[in-house]
This record gives structure tokens, C-alpha cells and sequence, in this order.
């Protein structure tokens, strides 16, 4: 029953998009009514996700989709999470925020009404193209065949906070990109010069960025904690994929900026807005057609990926074919003068997209290698590691040296302060760098991150007098975010570079000593949990001062679906995280991994910093 | 020069796009090794004729023949919609032996049902309580399990057949 | 300077990058490609040892042997062919014979390989819990088809 007002509120919702899309000589639609129709469309698939919600949360395996995916005995939080742990649960969150990114559009936009309403035109289109997905390939509303009491499951490596909400973050940011896409379509096919469109580009792909960003984190700190590889990023092609609406997006917000010398370059800036959406789609398409995998992957099913190639080829071929028929023909009239922000700005976005250029040739070299030659190959971290970050080199050193560049001129201001300072620093650095253990790449981060930081605070304190007030964060948000940057790379560097890694065979009792502290193996605990049993070895850590804390990595047994996760125990501190998993056991001895991981910390205050500036970017002057 | 710079981006997408193509066309899955999960043998079992209560048919005597084992029930819906492509499979390949276990199912109620739907089953077997079901991993009705001449499992379905599976998975094996 | 000259010296500015970047891939993909095979396919290419390649199949029944604490023998198989894996270290939680997995190593002399990573792939479709429980109950959980 449930499932029958859920799929009717979905075609009901396609049905009233459709009509939204009828040219104006049929028939002529007050912009009232085609507001009333787009929003209650919006409410209808609104509708339809909750009535998959509601299927879920009751246990209801008359739906096929809450069959294959639940299960009665999964705490609450888990079934509804489950709604969008499936392919076809996630795809209609996916369509539901196309269209709800389309119903905030049309409360908030200030733009003529002309242009509103061809942005919501081709909005109401992408919302249509993926409701044909959903109806024709991947029905979350199917009727369930087989009589049954029971449900499957959900693979408990994904039953977790971090990755309930990852999910829906992701695609906040991913579905973002329609509005940016849908923008940049409307100010190729609009007639008027007006210029609101940039303002609005610029407030949109900054929220989807943010949203992109928290994903991303969310996703890579449930890898750190969940998987127990002793990292946070693995080069997954899963990984890869979100990284390039990623840049791209950083690319889009930078060459926004431009609008600040008045030299909005608009070719760009569509191109740019097309490509954001594009890599999105591109994304989601990899992943769910199964073409790569791992493990957020979802079974392959050739007709379905077949039918998101279309959709990626239609968006984005028609997106590219308007940019080369009605491409802006506004002279822009750069003026480079090469030592300037500006042409700061043009180098580091030409060098994020040869970084997007190169991870993209990495994910999909495998698949080209094979229809070429037919042998099978994987592309690894390594590849990604030696190619990306000497890209993105010289664009980190361009962020240090930002800040000293002025938007018009040549001059370059306050020049002798910032020398002094990223001099003394460098030295500084090098000099404690070779007193410790040296590490050219190490350097190389620890320097890029603390001469962005520098020179970020310089230009605060040198040019906005401090105050307390919202104006004060507001001005200085993009150095705020830089420092963001400065952080993360130096988290990035030593957690990468510096990571420490320990094997051991210990029995309860057994004690060791790392770094100058104690650990000790206290007890092993078995416990029963609503849905899993846990197994957790307890370790107490322990220096001068007494015991700072116990760490407990173990193991999980999820009896519905006979599965074992492995979860690390991890002692967070300021400076290094103390990563412990637990391995199999004979004879009273486990076998221990440590990891002593430095600096990570910093990664995820990095991450905080610059989500806090683009809410503050979007925050209303 | 600049309209050469523009075209780049679609060129580049359809390339993409055609790679993509072939590859799925081509039924690729870079990971995938092959299955290994059929190919066991199917397990012992004993069960009464639902016409005839002195005939029982043993699952040794399925051996050195094509074997179709499905299992329905007159209060499964699903199991009707798929009922009349027995007979389908019957026409095509007829040297197979269909078995049908009559589940959890009162045996009048069985015996009717057949009656309406006709009857495409060369044996229907007695599964009052499930036990056979149960062997065989049964979860939901219908559900449908080949077994070659060696008495090894190589198909199973769970729920409707269909025609197209009957095309591309079921008649492919004879 | 005129404009000219800018956009002159941003597009070989771009060409340069691009060019590096190319030059990057290329000796990278050189360098950090790593092939992908089934057993069948590792005995019928006959490949130089010491070279590291992924290897992908299901773990064969009754072959898992712990030699001792984190160094184990199994065999990976693709109903076919076989082949002897080494592996010191922790294995998957999803590790289990039968189960399927990706194995990356050095091949030996001898084509067996000296794994340095195991993957476990993931079991999409479980049984549900009630059919397990009498399974269990019954011993018989081994039976069961997929």
C-alpha cells in the first residue's frame, strides 16, 4: 500500500514537471501557477521518499527494495538510513534533492522572471530524465515476488553514523552542481544582459562545494576509523570520483571570484558549471553501473548503466553543444599584467583542471586498456600519488603567495613584511626538519602549509583591523579558508609521510612501549549489542604521569548477515593519533597492529575550517 | 582556432562516452572471477506422491536425468503468474523431469490448484511441513532449482520465472 | 604588454603544464600499473617472476592452511586452475574459504604468489536470520545453495 503512494507521488511528480515544460506558444502559464506546479511537485517526491522511509522503517517486505535491503532486527536509525543504502533508494534521494535544490532556487532567486523561469525549465528537465531513471531500470517501490517474513540485511560494514549521513551529504553536493549546471545552461539561452546570474552561480556552487567537502570528509573518516588500513584516503576509484566535481568545484568558486576585479570571464565560468555537473553525473554513473569496484559499489546491471551513460551523454553533451553554439561573445577584456591575482587565478585553475585531467585518465585507463587490449589492470595509489601532487605544487605555492597580489595592479603590497616572514620561517622549518628525521616530501608540505598559513595571517592582521563583529569574519573569509588549506596539507604531509607502523604478538598482560609511552594489554571483552556482539581488546596507555587513556580496537559480529567488522581503536590527541587494530589470535597471543599516526587531527580541523568559511560565504551580506 | 577550442569538450565526452559503451556492451567487470558457488550436489530427500500415497520418489532416482524442482503453494500468488511457463519449458524441453513440492499447503487446496492451473509437473511431491524446502535453502515461493544428470545443483531462481529467463538462462543449458 | 602577448604566453604557459602533466602519466602509468588476472589466465600467460599483479578467484575449499600467527598458505582458484598464495599478515574479516577475493602479490618461480595485500569482496545477498538460525541448529549450515 505504502509502496502504492510512494510510486504514484513519484509519476505524479514527473507528470506535473512535464507540464511545467510546455513551450509558452501551447499554452501560456502564469508564473504563479508554474510555481504552484513546480512546488508541489517537489512536495510529491518528497512524498514518495518519505513513503519509502515509512516502507522501512514498518519492515515492510512486500516492497522488494526494503526486502533485499533491511531487516526487522536493525535498530531504527539503521532502517531509515537504509532507505538510501541501496541503489535504488539513493537514486530517488538524488532526484528528491534535484528537485528540492529547484523549489529553494525558487523562493530565494532575485532574478527577472524570465530567466527564473528557464533555470527551473531545464531544473524540471535533469528532475525528469533521472524520475524515467528510477521508473524504467531501478524501482525502489517494486512489489516483492517472493512471500517472505524476513528481510536480507544490510552489509554491516555499512551500518555507521559517519556513513549513514555520508551518503546524503555527498549528493547535496553532487546535486548542487544541477543548479549550477541548470544556471549556467539559462544564461546561455537567456536574451536580457542581465548579470544576476554570476551573484547567484557564485552563492550555489559555493554551498554545493561545502556540501561536496563534508561528504568527501565524512566518507574518508569513516574510512580511517572503519576499515582499518591505518589511512584515510586510498585512491578508491570511489574516492577518485568525488574528488573531481571536488576541484572542479574549487576551480568554479576561484574563477567567481574574478567577478571582484570586474573581469567576470563567463566562458569559463559556464564551462566550469557544466563540468561540475558533469563529473557528478560521471560519478555516479561509475559507481552504480558497477564498471568500477569497490566497496561502496553496488551490483553491476548492464541495462542500468546503460541507461545513466545516456543520461550523462545527453546532460552533458547538450550542456557542451549550447556552450559551443551560444558561447558568450562579450570581449573579455583580461587584463593579465602577470603579476596579479588574476592571472594567479587563471594559472591555479589551469593547473586544478590538469589535476581533475589526470585523475580522470587514471580511473578510466583500466577500462580503456581493456576494451583496447583486453588485459586487466588496476591503477593504485601510487600512480595517483606521483602524478596529482606534483600538479598541485606549484598551485599550493601560488596559495602562499596569493594574498601578497593585488587585484589591478602590479605592485605588489606590503612586499618586504612577507619576505622577512616566509624567510625566517623557512629557515625555521628547514633547520628543525633535519634536526628530526628528514623527509624531502615532508619539507616540502610542512613548508607549502605553514607559508600559506603565514602569509594568509599576515594579510589579516596587516590589513583588516580586528573587531568582533560578522563584517570582520566576513572580509576575511577567504584568507580564513586558506588557512583551512594551510592546515589540512600540513595534516596531509606528516600523517602520510611520518606514519609509523608496528606489528606485535601479545597475550593479555603484555605490555610494550612506543614512543615513550606504555601500552598495556588490559583484558579482552566480549559484550552483546541490539544488533551485533563485540568483541574489544582493552589497552591501557600509560606514561610518566600515569594511565591518559584506554584504547579499545576489536571486532564486531553481526549474526543476521554471519559478518565480522573489524573496528580500530583510536587515541586521539592533538599532535598524533594512536591507531590500534586487533588481528586474529592463537594460543592466547593476538596479533596487534599499531599505527602511530601524527598530525591527523589537523586534517579534520582543515576540513572544519574551510566548511565553516563557504557557510560563512553564503551567509547574506 | 576558437571554435576548435570549444568543440574539445564534446569530442572528449563522446570518446569517453564510446569507451564506456563497448565496455558495457562487452559485458566486462574487471573484479569479477567466476562463479564458484554452484555445482553442489542436491540433498537427500524422500517425499509422497500427492495423488498417490504408496508412490515416493527418492532423490538418488533423480539421478542420470535433467531434473526441474520447483517449489509452489496455493496460497502464493507469485507462484500462479509463473505457473503457465511449466508448461513452455515442458514443450521446449522435453527431456527434462519437472518436480513440483507442494509447500506448506494443505493438500486439497494443492490438488485444486492444480485443477485450475493445470498440472505441468511429471511428479508432484508432498513438502507438508517444509523440510524438503529447507534443505534445499529455500527462503520464499516460488523458487526454482535445476539439477543436471550427476544430481548437481546448476540453476536456482528465487521467485517468478520469466520468460526472458527461461530464454537466456534456463534453455541455454540443454 | 599587449594582450596578444599575454594570451600568447598563457596558452605556452598551459602547454607547458600540460605537457608535464602528460609526461607524468605516462611514466607513471609505466611505473604503477598493476595486472589483473584469473589463475587460468596467470598459467596460460606465463609471467616473468617478481612481478607484482592482482590475482582474483575464490579461495579453494579446504586448502587454507595457518602455518602459524599471520602467515598463511591457501590456494585461489577459479574452478579451473589453482594457485598457491603465501600471505604473512592480517587477513579481512570477510576472509573465508569459498568466499571471493583479490589477492596482490609477486609471483614466484614456481607461479606461486607472495601476497602483500588480500581483499575480500563483499557478499551482497544473505540468507535471512531464521533459515540461518535452524540451519545452525541443524548443523547444516554448510548446505547452502546460492
Amino acid at each position: 500500500m505504502i509502496s502504492l503512494i510512494g510510486f504514484s507521488a513519484l509519476c505524479l511528480s514527473s507528470i506535473f514537471s512535464c507540464i511545467v515544460l510546455i513551450p509558452k506558444s501551447i499554452l501560456q502559464i502564469k508564473i504563479k501557477y508554474f510555481l504552484f506546479f513546480i512546488r508541489s511537485s517537489t512536495f510529491l517526491v518528497c512524498l514518495s521518499f518519505l513513503s519509502l522511509i515509512f516502507a522501512y522503517v514498518t519492515s515492510d517486505f512486500s516492497n522488494f527494495n526494503v526486502f533485499q535491503n533491511s531487516h526487522s532486527e536493525k535498530p531504527l536509525i539503521y532502517k531509515i538510513t537504509g532507505a538510501w543504502g541501496n541503489h535504488e533508494g539513493s537514486i530517488l534521494l538524488w532526484v528528491c534533492m534535484i528537485s528540492i535544490y529547484g523549489f529553494i532556487y525558487s523562493l530565494l532567486s532575485k532574478s527577472l522572471d524570465s530567466f527564473k523561469i528557464l533555470v527551473l525549465k531545464i531544473q524540471s528537465s535533469l528532475f525528469i530524465i533521472f524520475c524515467f531513471f528510477i521508473i524504467f531500470t531501478s524501482n525502489p517501490f517494486l512489489v516483492n515476488s517472493v512471500i517472505v517474513e524476513e528481510g536480507l540485511g544490510l552489509n554491516p560494514i555499512l551500518q555507521d553514523p559517519a556513513l549513514a549521513i555520508h551518503p546524503p551529504m555527498l549528493y547535496l553536493g553532487y546535486v548542487g552542481f544541477s543548479l549550477v549546471f541548470s544556471l549556467a545552461i539559462a544564461s546561455l539561452l537567456k536574451t536580457e544582459s542581465d548579470q544576476m546570474w554570476v551573484l547567484e552561480t557564485q552563492k550555489w556552487s559555493i554551498i554545493s562545494w561545502g556540501f561536496l567537502t563534508a561528504g568527501i570528509a565524512l566518507g574518508s573518516y569513516w574510512a580511517y576509523y572503519e576499515l582499518g588500513w591505518g589511512g584515510w584516503w586510498f585512491w578508491d576509484p570511489v574516492e577518485n570520483i568525488s574528488l573531481m566535481p571536488w576541484i572542479a568545484g574549487l576551480a568554479l568558486v576561484h574563477s567567481l571570484l574574478m567577478i571582484k576585479g570586474e573581469q567576470a570571464i563567463q566562458r569559463w565560468i559556464v564551462f566550469l558549471s557544466i563540468l561540475c555537473f558533469s563529473l557528478s553525473i560521471l560519478g555516479t554513473f561509475l559507481v552504480r553501473s558497477g564498471i568500477l569496484t569497490s566497496v561502496h559499489s553496488f551490483a553491476a546491471d548492464a541495462s542500468r548503466g546503460l541507461f545513466i551513460l545516456l543520461i550523462f551523454f545527453v546532460t552533458t553533451g547538450f550542456g557542451f553543444l549550447v556552450f559551443l553554439i551560444k558561447s558568450p561573445t562579450k570581449k573579455n577584456d583580461l587584463n593579465l599584467l602577470l603579476i596579479n591575482k588574476t592571472s594567479a587565478l587563471i594559472i591555479n585553475n589551469i593547473l586544478m583542471m590538469i589535476a581533475v585531467l589526470t585523475i580522470l585518465i587514471g580511473t578510466i585507463y583500466p577500462i580503456i586498456i581493456e576494451v583496447l587490449t583486453n588485459t586487466r589492470i588496476s591503477v593504485g595509489g601510487p600512480y595517483f600519488n606521483s602524478t596529482v601532487l606534483p600538479i598541485l605544487l606549484p598551485g599550493f605555492l601560488l596559495m602562499s603567495v596569493a594574498p601578497v597580489l593585488s587585484w589591478q595592479t602590479n605592485k605588489i603590497k606590503k612586499f618586504r613584511v612577507y619576505v622577512i616572514c616566509f624567510l625566517i620561517l623557512s629557515l625555521i622549518i628547514t633547520i628543525q626538519s633535519y634536526l628530526t628525521t628528514f623527509n624531502p616530501w615532508g619539507l616540502i608540505g610542512l613548508l607549502l602549509g605553514s607559508w600559506i598559513i603565514v602569509g594568509s595571517l599576515i594579510s589579516v592582521i596587516l590589513r583588516y583591523k580586528f573587531s568582533f563583529t560578522s563584517k570582520y569574519i566576513k572580509s576575511i573569509n577567504s584568507f580564513t579558508a586558506h588557512i583551512g588549506v594551510g592546515v589540512m596539507i600540513i595534516g596531509v604531509t606528516y600523517s602520510s609521510v611520518y606514519q609509523k607502523e608496528f606489528n606485535f604478538n601479545m597475550q593479555i598482560g603484555d605490555e610494550i612501549t612506543i614512543e615513550n609511552q606504555l601500552l598495556k594489554f588490559d583484558e579482552i571483552k566480549i559484550v552483546d549489542q541490539e544488533n551485533y556482539q563485540s568483541l574489544r581488546a582493552v589497552f591501557s596507555l600509560i606514561n610518566n604521569n600515569g594511565i591518559i587513556s584506554y584504547i579499545d580496537p576489536g571486532k564486531n559480529y553481526y549474526p543476521v548477515s554471519k559478518m565480522i567488522t573489524t573496528e580500530a581503536g583510536i587515541y586521539h590527541a592533538w599532535l598524533k593519533d594512536i591507531y590500534i587494530t586487533l588481528g586474529s589470535e592463537t594460543d592466547n597471543q593476538w596479533f596487534i597492529k599499531v599505527y602511530i599516526n601524527p598530525l591527523v587531527s589537523f586534517i579534520w580541523i582543515g576540513v572544519f575550517i574551510m566548511i565553516f568559511a563557504s557557510i560563512v560565504a553564503v551567509i547574506k551580506k | 582556432m576558437n571554435r576548435a577550442v570549444l568543440i574539445t569538450p564534446l569530442m572528449v565526452l563522446t570518446t569517453i562516452c564510446l569507451f564506456f559503451l563497448i565496455f558495457i556492451l562487452l559485458g566486462k567487470n574487471p573484479n569479477d572471477p567466476p562463479s564458484a558457488l554452484l555445482n553442489k550436489s542436491l540433498p537427500i530427500f524422500s517425499s509422497t506422491n500427492l495423488y498417490d500415497n504408496d508412490d515416493t520418489l527418492l532423490s538418488d532416482s533423480l539421478k542420470g536425468n535433467y531434473t526441474l524442482i520447483n517449489f509452489f503453494a496455493s496460497w502464493c500468488t507469485p507462484c500462479r503468474a509463473e505457473h503457465h511457463l511449466f508448461f513452455k519449458i515442458q514443450k521446449e524441453i522435453p527431456e527434462l523431469f519437472i518436480l513440483g513440492f507442494s509447500h506448506k499447503d494443505d493438500l486439497g487446496d494443492s490438488k485444486k490448484y492444480l485443477e485450475e492451473e493445470g498440472n505441468p509437473y511429471s511428479f508432484v511431491g508432498i513438502d507438508r511441513d517444509g523440510k524438503i524446502a529447507f534443505d534445499f535453502g529455500v527462503f520464499g515461493l516460488p523458487e526454482t532449482f535445476i539439477i543436471n544428470k550427476d544430481g548437481e545443483i546448476i540453476f536456482k531462481h528465487t521467485g517468478p520465472l520469466t520468460k526472458k529467463i527461461i530464454d537466456d538462462e534456463i534453455s541455454i543449458l540443454f | 604588454m599587449s594582450l596578444r602577448f599575454q594570451r600568447l604566453i598563457l596558452i605556452l604557459l598551459t602547454l607547458i603544464m600540460l605537457g608535464a602533466a602528460l609526461l607524468l602519466i605516462l611514466f607513471n602509468t609505466k611505473q604503477n600499473i598493476v595486472f589483473f588476472y584469473t589463475p587460468s589466465e596467470l598459467l596460460e600467460n606465463n609471467i616473468a617472476p617478481d612481478k607484482k599483479l592482482r590475482i582474483g578467484g575464490y579461495v579453494k575449499k579446504s586448502s587454507f592452511v595457518k602455518k602459524s600467527l599471520n602467515n598463511y598458505e591457501f590456494k585461489i582458484t577459479d574452478n579451473t586452475n589453482d594457485i598457491v598464495i603465501f600471505y604473512k599478515g592480517m587477513l579481512p574479516d570477510l576472509f573465508r574459504e569459498e568466499q571471493g577475493i583479490v589477492v596482490e602479490g609477486l609471483i614466484d618461480k614456481n607461479n606461486n604468489i607472495v601476497a602483500s595485500k588480500v581483499y575480500a569482496k563483499h557478499d551482497e545477498n544473505y540468507m535471512p536470520a531464521s533459515i540461518k538460525k535452524e540451519l545452525e541448529k541443524n548443523n547444516q549450515w554448510k548446505k547452502n545453495y546460492k
